[in-house]
């Protein structure tokens, strides 16, 4: 990367024996909204921390704007940071809450007071309705939006935001995330966003950070993140999988045999010899019922489950040991297929994962 | 943030200095009785002396009392107030409080007061209604923390649909606070049991003013005659209200905890 | 015929019928709580009634103020004065030192069997008032105590001859506080508790240091609970009476001893004048735990 504004280099972190970061490594550049995404305890929120100052790293090195910040105190970074249960001071108004950070730095109370209006401004809780309330008179979105609020009030540098939505209702956490987003484009700040929760991570990042086990699986868009899976843990922790048990029958023709038929997964085999077991996976929407143009592979097995959705039918279909799952869309002319019934499958070769472990 | 920690055991050492020199002294003061040698006469004394044993003795008979007084009085107004009359609330809170606001010493005024001889409830007009006075005065000295450990064991365990749940298989009334509410709520009920036995030991002023042969009147005799039995039962008092809170954070580790419904 | 309608409280109430139609049963919820109230208000509401009546009436029963500005004799106003400066001193002393206590156990990196060892012996500590707790001070600080004798023998310090005296002023606030400071850990450690984590690194993004975040927040945050426990310390330092009477006897007139000598032997020779004395007391606690109240209501309010 060109200049990269956040770089995160090589960073370990161990609490004794406990190794909860082993070698994590990014750089953003400015203006790129950047997700961690991963499961409880992969240390996503340690390496966010550590970015903020509240952790110091037991090896590695953090750099903002060109300046090594590693050893620098979290007052003296110039970051602003949203948690997760929102954190407003309690004693304070709406106002003098996102004020907080412009009176520490000594600005002047008529600036202070501008700069705070136009923070509620962004974030729709206009200052003559909402300025004079106390956090527990605020519903738990608002409460975040003024946190988001006061954090970029001090303009700061970097904005880092620790699974923001998660104590959220779910509709506050679609139009919040939509909100955060729009938010950070139109002011262009370098952002890092922590979550579990692969759609959020998916719908609003330029790049995700898909972590496992302290480390770093795959960083890449969401298109790459969901589309080309690096591991056998992106594949299965981003959207939803199929997974299909094949042995090769012929390596030379890209022959595989999965249950009762064949499919020719010619370039996917990688070094797989005739014989050995694989792995295949494919997303829900690159598979069809029934024959389509363009679905080359094909093969047969039995309907097991219909989940009528609305405008989806959710269908598995039964392959001998395994089942797929797919979606088709709700046609008011024709009913939904029926439990039971003889069905054939068919994908393009291309969309087969081959997943190593 | 090294200084911060360095102040914080300092402020607990000079804290813990200040709490447990005044123990230490008073044990080796008790401990002094016999001249020039370290004994346990003082202790030896007190515990053979018929006095100790009759007010102590009184003391305890008295705190039984008070304390199924308190059960059978707060059990089932928290109950009913959780489950049938939660707009009442706020006067029972409101009652509880009196007795931490009205001095007990103004209460037993008023006792003293109102059920002299001459009254329409002659409590005072003999021996046995001063006892039952006394008690009923332990009982309000003791009714704030009384309720407000039966209240919160009650709080813990979802009064409503544990009772809605045991009506539908059938039960009673009986059966349900019998088999259902009370076991459960047993560990705060003893709780507040042993708090109140905590209270009724030491308490001194409506005693006195009852002319009951209390244990607080006895230790303020010793008080004022005698120079190293008090110190011993000090040790004594002190020991006994220990060891009614130890059993109470021990109760409170059995105490049933509340169900979790979400995830 | 059980009543099953639990769900609807109101209805269970209003809805209940003449005693005739349903059996002559009362609903069962009004005989439970019954008990209760009987006994609040013959053992708690009454006398304290007849007391504040009793205030205001003279011997004949006619009602009068005079007893109220009987209250103004100097005997009386000096023992009203004693005590609120032996109740000040110890509830702002009190709850100083135990809030700082309580920080330290609390925020300070101790272990953590600290803390609960503290605030177990907390809750033992603030019953320990009373006849015992004299005796204990006087085996510390009494012309033969402990602390007098060693300090005499290790540093050749006679604290008496400095004018020291355990049954004066200052020794009963220093004994006072050995139930005043454990009361306030007890009831500012789980304000302390509300201050959470995240302000703080809240407050530190934004740009604040330690000390900024402490007077900017912390402090505002625990003022209404600080406040309100000093004022509750005042209120049960001002009622207590056996500590102090174990410790001074009636040299140390202080409200409620002087109250215990009038029931006693009616000292004063007026019998209203003691129900002036005890009117006196409940004004003045009465007034405490209503602030007392006000300023916890507001603090919970806050840190919802």
């Amino acid at each position: 990367m060109a200049d990269p504004f956040l770089s995160i280099q090589h960073v370990r972190k161990s609490y004794g024996q406990n190794t909860v970061v082993q070698d994590f490594s990014l750089d953003a550049a400015p203006g790129e909204f950047v997700s961690f995404l991963g499961p409880s305890g992969c240390g996503k929120t340690t390496v966010l921390r550590m970015v903020a100052g509240f952790e110091e790293p037991t090896a590695g090195a953090i750099h903002v704007g060109g300046k090594d910040v590693t050893r620098l105190k979290p007052n003296q970074r110039n970051v602003g940071m949203v948690f997760q249960a929102y954190a407003l001071f309690p004693n304070l108004t709406v106002a003098q809450n996102v004020a907080f950070g412009l009176k520490v730095a000594g600005m002047a109370k008529a600036d202070a007071d501008k700069r705070v209006a136009e923070m509620l401004g962004i974030i729709h809780l206009p200052i003559d309705q909402f300025g004079s309330r106390y956090p527990y008179q605020l519903s738990g979105g608002q409460q975040q939006r003024v946190a988001l609020a006061r954090a970029l009030a001090p303009s700061p540098k970097l904005l880092l935001l620790d699974e923001p939505l998660s104590a959220l209702d779910a509709k506050v956490r679609v139009s919040l995330r939509e909100e955060i987003r729009s938010i950070q484009q139109k002011l262009g700040i370098t952002t890092i966003f922590v979550t579990h929760d692969q759609e959020e991570a998916l719908s609003i990042s330029d790049r995700i950070a898909v972590m496992y086990g302290g480390r770093a699986e795959q960083v890449g868009t969401p298109f790459e993140i969901y589309n080309r899976p690096a591991t056998k843990f992106v594949a299965n922790f981003v959207g939803t999988l199929n997974v299909l048990r094949g042995t090769v029958s012929d390596a030379s023709s890209g022959k595989v045999r999965v249950g009762e038929g064949e499919v020719m997964l010619k370039n996917k085999l990688n070094g797989s010899k005739s014989g050995d077991s694989l792995t295949l996976a494919l997303r829900p929407e690159a598979i069809s019922l029934g024959r389509q143009p363009g679905r080359d592979a094909n093969l047969g097995g039995q309907i097991s489950e219909v989940s009528f959705l609305g405008s989806i039918i959710r269908v598995k279909v039964g392959l001998g040991t395994d089942a797929v799952s797919l979606d088709t869309f709700n046609s008011p002319a024709s009913p939904p297929p029926a439990v039971g019934e003889k069905a054939e499958i068919s994908f393009s070769p291309d969309d087969v994962l081959v997943l190593h472990d | 943030m090294k200084s911060g920690r360095f102040w914080a055991w300092l402020t607990f050492g000079i804290g813990a200095a200040y709490f447990f020199i005044p123990l230490i002294a008073t044990l080796e003061f008790s401990l002094r009785m016999r001249r020039g040698v370290y004994s346990l006469d003082a202790y030896q004394v007190v515990l053979g002396d018929v006095r100790f044993q009759e007010s102590f003795g009184y003391s305890v008979l008295a705190a039984i009392f008070t304390i199924i007084l308190g059960i059978l009085l707060v059990v089932p107004a928290a109950y009913w107030i959780r489950l049938r009359l939660p707009h009442l609330r706020p006067i029972v809170e409101f009652i509880t409080l009196l007795p931490l606001v009205i001095p007990a010493i103004v209460i037993v005024f008023g006792y003293i007061r109102m059920y002299g001889s001459n009254s329409p409830l002659p409590f005072l007009a003999t021996a046995g209604g001063t006892n039952v006075l006394l008690v009923i005065g332990y009982a309000t000295l003791a009714l704030p923390y009384m309720y407000r450990a039966v209240d919160t064991g009650l709080s813990t365990i979802n009064v409503r649909t544990l009772t809605e749940a045991a009506q539908i298989l059938g039960a009673g009334w009986t059966t349900i606070i019998t088999r259902v509410i009370l076991p459960n709520v047993l560990i705060a009920v003893l709780s507040g049991a042993f708090l109140t036995f905590a209270i009724v030991i030491g308490e001194f002023t409506m005693a006195s003013l009852l002319n009951r042969p209390a244990f607080g009147p006895y230790l303020q005799l010793m008080g004022a005659n005698r120079a190293y039995e008090p110190a011993a039962l000090a040790i004594i008092a002190f020991a006994i209200t220990w060891g009614c809170m130890s059993l109470i954070q021990l109760l409170s580790r059995y105490a049933p905890k509340p169900a979790s419904y979400s995830r | 015929m059980t009543d099953i309608s639990l769900s609807r409280p109101a209805v269970a109430d209003n809805s209940a019928p003449p005693a005739a139609a349903r059996g002559a049963r009362l609903p069962t919820q009004w005989l439970g709580v019954a008990p209760f109230f009987l006994f609040a208000i013959l053992f708690l509401i009454l006398p304290t009634a007849y007391l504040m009546v009793g205030a205001f009436q003279n011997a004949e029963g006619a009602f009068t103020l005079d007893n109220i500005a009987a209250l103004a004799q100097p005997s009386i106003v000096a023992a009203y004065w004693i005590s609120i400066k032996v109740s000040f001193a110890s509830s702002i002393l009190g709850a100083l030192i135990g809030v700082a206590i309580a920080i330290a156990i609390v925020r300070g990196g101790l272990p953590s069997w600290i803390r609960s060892a503290t605030l177990t012996f907390s809750g033992v500590a603030s019953n320990f008032a009373g006849v015992p707790l004299a005796f204990a001070f006087l085996a510390t600080l009494g012309r033969l105590g402990l602390v007098t004798v060693l300090l005499n023998v290790l540093f050749g310090f006679n604290i008496y001859s400095t004018g020291f005296n355990i049954l004066s002023f200052w020794g009963l606030t220093l004994t006072y506080l050995y139930f005043q400071i454990p009361l306030m850990v007890v009831i500012i450690v789980p304000a302390i508790d509300g201050i959470k984590k995240e302000w703080g690194e809240a407050a530190a993004t934004l740009g604040a240091t330690g000390a900024q975040y402490w007077r900017m927040v912390v402090i505002p945050v625990l003022w209404p609970s600080f406040l309100g426990t000093v004022i509750l310390l005042f209120a049960n330092a001002f009622g207590a009476i056996a500590t102090a009477y174990a410790l001074t006897g009636s040299s140390l007139n202080i409200v409620p001893i002087l109250l215990y000598a009038q029931i006693r032997g009616d000292v004063l020779h007026n019998a209203n004048l003691g129900y002036a004395i005890a009117f006196g007391m409940i004004v003045i606690t009465g007034l405490a735990n209503v602030f007392y109240i006000w300023f916890r209501t507001r603090s919970e309010r806050w840190l919802k």
